[in-house]
């Protein structure tokens, strides 16, 4: 599993930014009361509201797909002073639920009530544009296999460039999309060995394709039911069993 | 059986109403037509949502209180059902097809084929192969696909410096302007590259140039410049073209159109490279004394599968005969860069990038100014994401008694007015196609809506699919 994860400085929280906070809480004005700094060009997050409290920052070349102990679900303001979007995230790995920022946005995250994420962001990223911020499939480098145990390549990510015959519990019965960055076309089971048939509206299916080069979220019932894959060459060798 | 699952819930909503829309003259309207979402949706207006494909929502309006319009929105999710965002050209960069031909190009299997597609980029419709009796279709900026870059950019609209593109990959549209740096030189040596002008086009004709280069005329946006090299790969899908290429005005509704300037009567010399770009074949119209090429014209050839085949005319000619015989190794070092951020771009290949148009949106704002006069109303095609990171693919029908069209600002503001905060406007006319589910359900211009071969198509496709 990939984990990139920053080094981060953790501030101790103090009266004057619990204060802060207090004050975004109630809606007061960000813009009247911004104390943070942040250069050009840089992603900042801070504990409390107005920019105070600790600060960490960032560029695109470092997302953030874990926040430590200390900022995990405590981001209180963030200051996008960079071209790209913001993408901050519910969940760990860009999961749950997501709030897109604006290049140049700099707020309270209590003020965004669509997502109310105040206090409960646990990962961000950079993204190229607004729709950046929907997928995460962009984690999966050329010549892998990546599985994921959400929607849009969003989630924990596992990731294989062979043959799996017994997923481990990391991913067994977890994949919801997938995408195949192999030069090989991937055949998924519902069970170890290559085996086992799903059900679908009256029909018996024994394989999932995801052909090479695609990703895609898995539709009822292929969703969380993955428990081996293939890499072929082509579709006709996703035989199921022992034999390939 | 592990798992068990209930389909024929698929929702279903599509209107009663068939909105039977008669053949007529074209009737292109020069001027700004009102066009709004707010107007569109009201007065005597057909709409219908059709929710067949798992996954996209198809809303068609036809009428609108000071209109008519004809208006297609296509929304498409990719986190509901396994859908994959895609780019096709067909079999080929030599030669133009209709977009529902490139769908079903896709796959030998119906159930496999986009679920729904528009015509993406500008091309030059104008270049006769007489060998074929087909329009050559080079698109108009660049073009990637599996992985390698089949076309070189081209300059911007208006006062852009590059073309704006779509990028396609893992799921979500991308709109940006793309520059190319393309290079030749010989391995090991002292001898200074000398620009690579273009890739899989007709060699001394860059149809969508707005700008000029040293060395270059310009006619009305088509860039001539009779010093060039140009790079063939198996992709163009056809033979290399010829010193007996014609340009021809190829617009059903502007018959008798603007035939723009001469091509390159040199036959010049044409190099075959295999896969470690080591030059294994030549054919040289004017071979030296000594020289090892075969004395023969360029073009006419298929490229083989891992070849490239290059073709140079005017001085770039006489520098491959110098720099390039026969057992030379040769460099073509090539990069695509994100001007908006200036990183380059990877060549993966789950990319399709295709060439656009006209920025429509930027961020949620309008970007396309409007330039002096009056604009024209035409039939339009346009592609965008949304606040949620949706694709939104839409076609405005015009140049017809039953849709006046839009202007390109109106076709903004519609965009806007639809949550949309990224567009682009790709190519339109006559070129303006949508394909749901196998069928033209736009009203192209061309003709008794005659479905106009174009350069190329983005689509939603099938991303992942039960075998028995």
């Amino acid at each position: 599993m990939k984990k990139r994860t920053l080094a981060w400085i953790v501030a101790g929280i103090s009266l004057v930014t619990l204060l802060l906070s207090s004050l975004a809480a109630t809606g007061a004005s960000a813009a009247a009361d911004w104390s943070g700094s942040c250069a050009a060009d840089r992603l900042c997050v801070y504990i409390e509201a107005n920019g105070a409290g600790a600060v960490h920052t960032s560029g695109p070349e470092a997302p953030v797909q874990v926040y430590p102990t200390g900022w995990d679900n405590e981001v209180d303001s963030v200051h996008n002073n960079t071209q790209y979007w913001a993408c901050v995230y519910e969940n760990t790995y860009y999961g749950g639920k997501v709030q897109a920022l604006r290049p140049g946005y700099r707020g309270n995250l209590v003020e965004l009530t669509a997502t109310d994420l105040n206090g409960q962001a646990s990962s961000h990223k950079l993204a190229k544009s607004k729709a950046g911020c929907f997928t995460g499939f962009e984690r999966c480098a050329n010549g892998e296999l990546c599985l994921f145990t959400e929607p849009g390549g969003r989630g924990e990510m596992t990731v294989s460039r062979t043959d799996d015959p017994e997923y481990g519990a990391d991913r067994n019965n977890r994949v919801v999309s997938v995408a195949n960055y192999t030069d090989r076309h991937a055949c998924f089971y519902p069970e170890k060995d290559y085996t086992g048939t799903w059900n679908d509206d009256g029909r018996t299916y024994g394989k999932f394709v995801v052909l090479r080069s695609d990703s895609t979220v898995l539709p009822m019932p292929y969703t969380k039911s993955f428990s081996s894959h293939r890499l072929v060459l082509g579709t006709s060798l996703c035989t199921s069993g022992s034999a390939s | 059986m592990k798992h068990t699952a209930k389909r024929g819930a698929v929702a279903l909503a599509v209107a009663a109403s068939v909105v039977a829309v008669p053949v007529s003259a074209p009737q292109a309207v020069a001027a700004p037509t009102g066009l709004t979402l707010a107007l569109l949706e009201s007065g005597a207006t057909v709409k219908t949502v059709d929710l067949s494909a798992p996954g996209i929502v198809r809303t068609a309006y036809a009428g609108g209180s000071q209109g008519p319009w004809i208006v297609n929105v296509v929304v498409i999710d990719p986190n509901e059902a396994p859908l994959a965002l895609k780019g096709a050209f067909g079999t080929g960069l030599a030669t133009s097809e209709t977009t529902s031909a490139m769908h079903d190009g896709v796959s030998v299997n119906a159930l496999r084929r986009p679920r729904v597609g528009v015509n993406a980029s500008f091309f030059d419709g104008a270049m006769k192969n007489p060998g074929t009796n087909t329009f050559d279709g080079d698109v108009g900026g660049v073009l990637v696909s599996g992985g390698k870059l089949l076309s070189e950019a081209a300059k911007g609209k208006g006062a852009k410096p590059v073309g704006s593109a779509l990028v396609l990959q893992h799921g979500r549209l991308y709109i940006t302007e793309l520059s190319t740096a393309l290079t030749v030189r010989p391995k090991n040596s002292a001898v200074p590259a000398r620009q690579l002008d273009g890739i899989n086009r007709v060699p001394g004709r860059n149809a969508h140039c707005e700008g000029r280069e040293s060395g270059e005329t310009i006619v009305d946006g088509t860039c001539f410049d009779l010093s060039e090299i140009i790079s063939f790969t198996p992709e163009y899908g056809g033979p290399t073209p010829t010193t007996a290429y014609t340009v021809e005005a190829n617009d059903p509704d502007k018959p008798g159109g603007k035939i723009q300037g001469p091509i390159s009567a040199d036959e010049g010399i044409e190099l075959d490279l295999d896969a470690d770009n080591v030059v294994t074949a030549c054919y040289d119209s004017a071979p030296a004394v000594g020289s090892t090429c075969e004395k023969s014209n360029r073009g006419g050839r298929t490229v083989r599968a891992g070849h490239r085949i290059l073709q140079g005319i005017g001085d770039a000619a006489g520098w491959l005969r110098t720099n390039a015989p026969k057992g030379t190794g040769l460099e073509l070092p090539e990069t695509v860069t994100d001007t908006r951020f200036g990183d380059q771009l990877a060549l993966d290949p789950s990319m399709y990038v295709s060439p656009g148009g006209d920025l429509l949106l930027r961020n949620g704002a309008v970007s396309y100014t409007q330039p002096a006069g009056t604009p024209a109303a035409e039939p339009r095609t346009a592609v965008g994401t949304d606040g949620f990171g949706r694709t939104v693919l839409v076609t405005v029908d015009g140049r017809d008694a039953v849709s006046k069209g839009a202007t390109l600002l109106e076709l903004a503001v519609l965009m806007q007015d639809l949550g949309v905060i990224d567009a682009l406007n790709m190519d339109g006319g006559g070129s303006t196609t949508l394909v749901w589910q196998g069928q033209v359900v736009n009203h192209p211009s061309d003709g008794a809506e005659v479905e106009r071969k174009v350069a190329d198509t983005v689509y939603a496709g099938v991303g992942g699919y039960p075998l028995p």
